[in-house]
């Protein structure tokens, strides 16, 4: 049986921020672990690991959000404008 | 140390002075049954006999199932249809869309294998996720992992594939050196090492938790008050954990299967 259109209620965009949700927790568990992992490295050199770790995963926490803030607002603006220039039903 | 040893050779109770032998990490290494085939000697561990069980089961249903197919369903056919709509309706086209359908075979697979091989640990007989043991989940993942590499690979092309991943669209230009590591190790380390653990950390804390209070139950069983009470409280708990259990074996076999659509969709729809 081929597939109808109407058997997709959701929009290619609905599902790209839906997939997000999910994506924030890798991009949260990236953070962490690379910029936690710098840190590290930093404080192995210079002395005062813990303060260096620290600071690191703070650091990759706020990237990460800061992606996901920037990714999702992105589809947003992205939605909108598509939505604009779709005809009136 | 088994629940069997922990329940007769050490013989810990309440009244008899040892304390509470809590169950550990150790209850997930079984002795595995030497076994001789063909003349080589081989160990195979409680986990691979249920896999491969659990395997057979998934198979022969949907072997018996779509094998006399009729226009208006049996009991059985319609139990299968229902399942496959499942997978088609609420993870396939939901998540990847149009072309989720050619997925459909895939998805169902690793659900069904996977919730079953959960559901193992609450069948009486077997009593062992085998989700629990690390290598199945990770196996499961790097199958994922190939699939959606390749597929974006496919898709997008082999360089455009981590090139449109690497740079998010809607991010300052300058940003990109602190961001660009973000998200090529989201891509390759940490999606596939979090898909795994999630499913298999549920497993294993699940089977713990049962176990401490089926263990608890005998600890305590004894004629005293609170021998009485701590024992039929400890046996209920179980038996709620129990049902409890069972629903998130469930929801990680549909999480794990729900993921696994959402990286393939990624992989298919490129990002701009």
């Amino acid at each position: 049986m081929k597939a109808r259109d109407t058997d997709f209620p959701i929009s290619d965009a609905d599902r790209s921020t839906s997939d997000m949700a999910w994506r924030s927790v890798s991009y949260l568990t990236a953070g962490i672990l690379f910029y936690g992992g710098i840190g590290w490295l930093l404080g192995q050199y210079f002395g005062h690991k813990s303060a260096f770790i620290a600071a690191g995963v703070i650091i990759g926490i706020v990237l990460a959000l800061y992606l996901t803030y920037a990714r999702v607002s992105f589809m947003e603006r992205d939605t909108t404008t598509s939505d604009l220039r779709k005809p009136p039903q | 140390m088994n629940l069997a040893t922990i329940a007769t050779e050490d013989a810990c109770h309440l009244n008899s002075g040892c304390g509470f032998p809590a169950p550990n990490a150790e209850i997930f290494f079984l002795e595995p049954y030497s076994l001789t085939l063909f003349g080589h000697h081989l160990l195979i561990s409680k986990s691979i006999i249920l896999a491969l069980l659990v395997a057979l089961i998934v198979i022969t249903f949907f072997v018996a199932v779509s094998r006399s197919s009729k226009l208006v369903p049996s009991k059985l056919q319609s139990i299968g249809e229902q399942a496959y709509l499942f997978i088609r309706d609420q993870i396939a086209r939901e998540v990847i869309g149009k072309e989720g359908d050619k997925f459909v075979p895939f998805l169902g697979s690793l659900f069904f294998f996977i919730w079953i091989c959960n559901l193992m640990g609450v069948v009486p007989g077997a009593q062992f996720p085998v989700m629990s043991s690390l290598a199945f989940p990770v196996a499961l993942t790097l199958m994922v992992y190939i699939t959606y590499v390749y597929l974006g690979m496919k898709h997008q092309g082999p360089i455009k594939f981590f090139t449109n991943a690497a740079f998010p669209p809607g991010v300052p230009k300058a940003m990109y050196v602190l961001l660009t590591p973000l998200e090529l190790l989201g891509l390759l380390v940490t999606r596939p090492v979090t898909q795994a653990i999630r499913l298999f950390a549920n497993m294993f804390a699940g089977h713990l938790l049962i176990t401490t209070f089926t263990v608890g139950a005998y600890y305590l069983l004894s004629p005293s008050i609170i021998g009485a009470l701590g024992s039929a409280t400890s046996f209920g708990v179980t038996v709620v954990l129990t049902g409890f259990e069972m629903f998130i074996q469930g929801l990680q076999a549909f999480i794990f299967t729900l993921l696994t659509a959402v990286y393939i969709g990624g992989s298919l729809h490129a990002e701009h």
